[in-house]
């Protein structure tokens, strides 16, 4: 997994691309994450847009990783989901968790 | 197939699979679904189905029959209950980080059904039919 950070404005954005299974990327999403929260970022856009595969564990990384940003009063929202991610989400109903965005601009001005 | 217990291994399976998928891999939906469901079945076999010795293994089958593809995964572990396993989409397990693999499983596979291995161990074994697919071969 490959990650290219950057900021819009006070949201931080974090893209992925490649995969996010287990053994393969989803310890490395979730570090990535905490690596920013510790910083004292607390609005994050995570970009899937790059992401080939993802598995239960990866979900359960991104799961992990929304809660850590609850809990230290940060929002952690996602950008870009392919039709797989977006069916997965569905299907484990967590779509009702996470705010969901096509359009960067659109997921910068929620926070 | 005989794989070591151990994660990289997965994809050794998946590269297997694609492999014998090839160009009657059916829709992309199907491929999909197959992949994805076997990455989870190797997770477990090697999260959960090891004894934790060095030799540990896990046996894996693919047939691709017809219009549909077979897959097992049977590893050497304690087995375990799957109708115990917790519901990932009941409301207070909804933010667990785990808990989603057999779930995710039984919603892409047509067919998946769990046996205890005499000896010890689980085998998991997975159907779904291949649609646009009218020849078959095994392996």
């Amino acid at each position: 997994m490959k990650q290219l950070i950057r900021d819009n404005g006070d949201v931080r954005i974090i893209s992925l691309s490649g995969k996010i299974t287990i053994g393969s990327g989803d310890v490395a999403m979730r570090e990535v994450i905490t690596e920013n929260l510790e910083q004292g970022h607390t609005k994050i856009l995570l970009d899937l847009a790059g992401i080939t595969a993802i598995d239960s564990s990866g979900i359960g990384e991104m799961v992990a990783s929304y809660t850590s940003a609850k809990n230290r009063g940060a929002q952690l929202k996602l950008l870009n989901l392919s039709k797989k991610i977006s069916d997965i989400l569905q299907v484990t109903q967590l779509i009702t968790v996470f705010d969901v965005f096509d359009d960067e601009e659109e997921a910068v001005a929620s926070f | 197939m005989f794989l070591e217990s151990r994660f990289e291994s997965i994809e050794t399976a998946v590269c297997a699979l694609t492999d014998l998928l090839g160009t009657q891999r059916g829709d992309e939906e199907s491929w999909y679904a197959a992949t994805s469901s076997l990455r989870e079945a190797m997770a477990n076999a090697v999260r959960h189905g090891g004894r934790g010795t060095a030799d540990d293994q896990v046996r894996v089958e693919l047939v691709v029959e017809g219009a549909e593809v077979m897959m097992t995964v049977e590893d050497r572990g304690r087995g375990f209950d799957v109708d115990a396993v917790p519901d990932p989409t009941a409301p207070e397990n909804l933010l667990k980080s785990c808990g989603r693999g057999i779930f995710t499983m039984r919603r892409l596979m047509d067919s998946v059904v769990f046996r205890h291995r005499g000896g010890g161990g689980t085998i998991v074994q997975m159907r779904r039919r291949l649609t646009n697919n009218d020849q078959g071969e095994a392996s």
